[in-house]
């Protein structure tokens, strides 16, 4: 099969317009007559759920949490940017889409990205109409405030929670859809496969948490919005319940997977502090505006921080950048405080960890300017670490934070799977190999306000649907493998503690696929993986049955999926000879030790085919063309 | 309207209110005792003077009363069916928590109290020894065991008042930076002055007596 | 200065809605102070299925205070002692060695036990579903900044938005009432002009929906706003009194 982005013709600025009007509609009354599954209720989910439902569709909603509110998309502090130019700075679409390919570092469609300029604008309205409190100036008109990777202020904000209040939003006109009963909400419920009849995607199997049951559900089109998945790296600053799950089944039963190994690293995380360790939290970036970075010259230096006196300190970050300094780009910041480490020379108990000084700062601003501008977040680190940053300076560490990779889509945001459309996070669509900040939630909401809404339709009007039932064999046949992996692992009984085995994974991914990779570690990575993952198979213990609300069981679910998908992620970064945004190939730099892309090799989407568990996934490429942007080279000197 | 919980907030709180006016109206008329026998039995007469008043005002009281209490009584019973299964340990905090936990216990009091009060100063026959409505207050708050009943019961009416009174404006939705704290106060002066009020009767009869 | 400590854990145990629930005593030995609580869980959890017991089921997800996912009674208080926090940002360096901590679940007729510490608020969704919204389809909106809003409103409309839905004010409350969860919700939106519109059947909704879920009434006792882990304010509840009894005078 080759691979069709279906990205249409014309210029760009009018591609979207063109691909609106060429495109089948459903006509009103017609609507009713068609279901359609969305699984995740997140930005996209739910925007998904609700737009549809507005439009007639009979729509039923899935999430495995306790309610449709608490999708990791709560979590996002900064902002969302938009291409409104309300403060007259400059700012355009055409701005918007330049900045976004280019913090991407070309490996974004051009189509796509354009197209999510365009449509970011009507989201800051549709919002503002929902009741969405965005912060405002004195006049009543909204505040902006700028954000890393652009030179305009774009970013809509509602203080430090704008994830929370934007999917409360959403959250409240899925709500309203539930009310009037055009979405159907499952809450506790998880997709463990995806079902397709005569190739299309036809319905979802999914566990009833609660009671332990295997529910069956047909429709004629499957919407997936079910997040990234950082937490194949154990320790990330996702929520604990992220997965991979639903897509991997997806990927498994022929969707192809997108650039896994496109992961993006924050640099102000909280550092682990112990073994029991369950999460990473982050810290905003803006932090670097007035902290320094610094680690002691000397390896394995025990002295507290301040005792180190000024000329022992290595302010690496202002010795290799002096004109961005401590500001360089996330990938940047993040793969110098590994450096550091892997030095010899990280600090704080376990060593893994650089100083971000607030001193100087506080010296020269005093101490009320700084907590002016940064008191919540020194709250929150004293809170965590119950260590004073004004006195000390704090420790950061990079995290895993978001995914760019995901299940490949069209221009309509149809996997290769017909029938299969894949929102937000989980897509690979519009990030490239790289995402901006504030960007994924404008992602998250373009994909379900703005975009499904009117691609969906094309599928259902032309497409062969004939009706099916949930006692159709590929139902029966799903539902009975997804019950048998189940019980095996049910019945494995074996020594070792799912987190242990997810830890395990986790450090190993973080060692090998992380920051920086090379041929050498991935290919180790490679080889222990398989063995990590019969480990699992063979020794796990799972307590408890599968009738009843059992939380080991679901964990073991998805850390076996991880097991699997682990191994496509590393594939995915050995093809990937160069480096770019995310991705640093050790072979693949500048003599001053920045990224280099190799456009003229890797130009391209990575689209990989599954192949069967353990073996080699096959590789289809989707060449990106660059038509309307100049491809250049990053350097922050 | 009056179906809803907020609807029955609203019913208790004006209920209360009303109380607490009469409250106001009873001791400024009982006060009357401090001047002495002639004019409290003066006072008394004029209000038995007008019994198709008499009987409109104790009608209106009562239903006041009642209301007021089957409507508590019945949101005691909701709010206890809200948590079937107790907390073994239970400490949440809260500004109010002594007085608001114990609305209808005190509550319970009070009604007993009401009683016992209704019994004794309207329904004790004046005569014998007891000629007039003054002989009857003073040969009970001659009884050191009625004073220390009245004054104990009026401590938990007091209470009673200091978190209802504030809470009733809490409940019809006044809630204002500037205003709340001020009506907070007023509820307390309110609730100390009832008690001062209420209680230097029986006493000041008691020790009027003795000395 | 020691890092680690011992404390006796008494873990409420509930198979399911309609059982028996009872506490289990657990010895947690060495737990890290720099452990967030529900890392010592976590602890607990995997020690247990070592011995080969069940786990205790707890809800939790984000693990940063916003999800709201995360729902202990810890000694008595929803998400622990330590103020405008939830359970998962609590630390192991609020207890002392030694010390015997209660973990109970929410407790409320309208949020069942799911199992152990796991309960269903679904209530909540259903209350929201009920008005929680404004009515305005996706697509036409007006540009954003048509409809000026002073400052000073979408200041006090965050602040009523910031609830996370967590369910510790009915926790808290002494009657089991979500007072404080509906209000601070009809607040958010009637102090915005696109949700003012609607404000007079949004009240008589949602009081109505949240009557009938089975919550206790308020008496104003203010554990709501004490306990809060984003510290909303019982001015909201005020508030909503106040709109209630507009919304229902001018009924017609």
């Amino acid at each position: 099969m080759t691979l069709d982005s279906k990205i249409p013709a014309g210029p760009l600025a009018e591609k979207w317009d063109n691909h609106r009007f060429q495109s089948k509609l459903v006509n009103p009354s017609n609507k009713r007559k068609y279901d359609v599954i969305v699984v995740g209720t997140g930005l996209a989910g739910g925007s998904a759920s609700a737009s549809l439902a507005e439009l007639g569709y009979n729509v039923k909603t899935f999430c495995i949490q306790d309610s449709p509110r608490r999708a990791h998309s709560i979590a996002a502090q900064g902002g969302i940017n938009a291409a409104k130019n309300y403060p007259n700075d400059g700012d355009s679409v055409w701005r918007l889409f330049y900045d976004t390919i280019k913090g991407g570092d070309y490996r974004a469609r051009e189509a796509n990205v354009y197209r999510l300029a365009q449509v970011s604008s009507n989201i800051i309205d549709q919002c503002t109409a929902q009741g969405v409190p965005f912060a405002r100036e004195y006049g009543g008109q909204l505040a902006n405030r700028s954000f890393g990777g652009a030179q305009v202020s774009r970013t809509f904000y509602c203080r430090g929670q704008t994830g929370q209040q934007l999917l409360l939003g959403a959250y409240s006109s899925l709500m309203r859809m539930v009310g009037v009963g055009k979405v159907e909400l499952f809450t506790r419920r998880e997709m463990l496969d995806l079902v397709v009849i005569d190739g299309k995607a036809r319905g979802i199997i999914v566990r009833n948490l609660v009671t332990g049951t295997m529910e069956r559900y047909v429709a004629d089109a499957v919407v997936l919005a079910t997040g990234g998945y950082s937490n194949v790296y154990y320790l990330s600053t996702n929520a604990k319940g992220c997965n991979v799950t639903a897509s991997w089944r997806a990927h498994k039963k022929g969707a192809y997977f997108a650039n896994p190994c496109y992961t993006q690293i924050h640099p102000t995380c909280i550092p682990v502090s112990g073994d029991y360790q369950s999460k990473l939290t982050l810290m905003s970036e803006s932090l670097r505006n007035d902290g320094r970075v610094w680690v002691p010259k000397k390896k394995g230096d025990d002295r507290a921080a301040r005792d180190i006196p000024e000329n022992e300190r290595d302010y690496y970050l202002e010795r290799k950048y002096p004109s961005f300094g401590n500001l360089v780009p996330r990938d940047v910041a993040s793969r110098n405080a590994k450096e550091a480490c892997d030095d010899g020379r990280g600090v704080g108990p376990s060593k893994t960890a650089v100083y971000l000084d607030f001193a100087d700062a506080i010296k020269r601003d005093g101490e009320d300017v700084i907590r002016q501008k940064y008191g919540n977040l020194f709250h929150m680190y004293h809170k965590i670490t119950d260590e004073d940053p004004y006195k000390m300076p704090m420790r950061i560490y990079p995290a895993l934070h978001y995914t760019m990779g995901g299940l490949w889509v069209d221009y309509n945001l149809m996997s290769s799977l017909p029938g299969l459309y894949v929102l937000g996070e989980a897509n690979f669509s519009d990030h490239g190999a790289n995402r901006l900040g504030a960007s994924a939630l404008m992602q998250g909401l373009a994909d379900g306000y703005f975009v499904i809404p009117y691609t969906i339709g094309d599928h259902l009007a032309t497409a062969d649907l004939p009706k099916v039932s949930t006692d159709h064999e590929e139902f029966v046949k799903a539902e009975k493998e997804v019950s048998e992996r189940q019980n095996k692992l049910l019945s494995i009984n074996g020594k070792r503690t799912i987190a242990d085995l997810h830890k395990e994974l986790g450090l190993l991914m973080w060692d090998n696929c992380g920051m920086a990779r090379n041929e050498a570690s991935l290919k180790k990575a490679l080889k222990k993986i398989p063995d990590l993952r019969e480990e699992f198979w063979n020794n796990v213990k799972v307590p408890g049955s599968g009738e009843e609300l059992n939380q080991a069981l679901e964990y073991a679910g998805r850390v076996a999926d991880f097991m699997e998908f682990g191994e496509l992620l590393v594939s995915d970064a050995l093809d990937r000879k160069e480096s770019c945004g995310g991705h640093f190939r050790e072979e693949s730099q500048t003599e001053e030790g920045e990224a280099k892309r190799k456009d003229d090799d890797y130009s391209y989407v990575a689209a990989w085919e599954f192949q069967g568990v353990g073996k080699a996934p096959k590789l289809h490429k989707e060449e990106l063309v660059f038509e309307n942007v100049k491809l250049t080279q990053r350097s922050y000197k | 309207m009056l179906k809803s919980s907020l609807g029955k907030k609203y019913v208790m709180s004006i209920t209360g209110q009303l109380v607490c006016a009469f409250l106001v109206m009873h001791l400024a008329g009982n006060l009357a005792l401090f001047a002495g026998k002639e004019t409290f039995n003066k006072y008394a007469a004029m209000l038995e003077a007008n019994k198709v008043l008499l009987y409109a005002a104790e009608a209106g009281l009562i239903s006041i009363f009642l209301l007021h209490i089957l409507t508590a009584i019945r949101l005691s019973l909701g709010n206890r069916a809200a948590r079937p299964e107790k907390y073994a340990v239970y400490k949440a905090s809260g500004e109010k928590r002594m007085a608001s936990g114990t609305m209808i216990f005190s509550g319970l009091v009070i009604l007993t109290f009401l009683v016992v009060h209704i019994c004794q100063f309207k329904f004790t026959p004046r005569v014998g020894d007891t000629p007039t409505i003054y002989d009857v207050v003073q040969s009970y708050f001659a009884q050191p065991q009625w004073v220390i009943f009245y004054v104990s019961c009026i401590w938990v009416l007091s209470t009673h008042l200091f978190h209802g009174f504030q809470s009733s404006f809490q409940s019809f939705g006044l809630n204002h930076p500037r205003y709340t704290p001020m009506i907070k106060a007023g509820g307390a002066l309110y609730a100390v002055s009832m008690c001062v009020g209420y209680t230097a009767i029986p006493i000041f009869m008691y020790l009027g007596k003795g000395g | 200065m020691s890092d680690t400590i011992n404390l006796t854990l008494k873990l409420w145990q509930q198979k399911g809605p309609n059982e028996k629930g009872r506490f289990l005593t657990y010895e947690a030995k060495n737990i890290s102070t720099h452990a967030s609580f529900l890392e010592m869980l976590d602890v607990v959890n995997d020690e247990l299925m070592e011995k080969g017991e069940e786990p205790i089921a707890f809800d939790h997800d984000c693990r940063e205070g916003i999800c709201g996912m995360c729902s202990l009674v810890i000694n008595g208080r929803p998400h622990g002692p330590d103020g405008g926090i939830t359970a998962c940002q609590l630390h192991m360096r609020k207890f002392k060695d030694g010390e015997t901590v209660w973990i109970e679940p929410w407790r409320a007729k309208a949020f069942p036990v799911v199992r152990d510490l796991v309960v269903d608020r679904g209530a909540f969704d259903r209350i929201i579903q009920a008005g929680g919204f404004v009515n305005v389809n996706n697509g036409g909106a007006a540009d954003a900044n048509a409809l000026p809003i002073p400052k000073r409103n979408a200041e006090a409309a965050m602040d009523a938005a910031a609830c996370i839905g967590c369910g510790a004010c009915v926790a808290a409350c002494r009657n089991a009432s979500a007072m404080l969860f509906v209000a601070a919700k009809v607040s958010h939106l009637s102090f915005l002009p696109q949700g003012a519109v609607e404000k007079r059947e949004r009240v008589l909704n949602m009081v109505k929906a949240m009557d009938e879920e089975g919550f206790g009434s308020c008496t104003n006792g203010g554990q709501c706003e004490a306990e809060c882990p984003k510290e909303i304010s019982v001015s909201n509840i005020a508030r909503m009194n106040r709109e209630y009894l507009a919304a229902s005078l001018s009924s017609s």
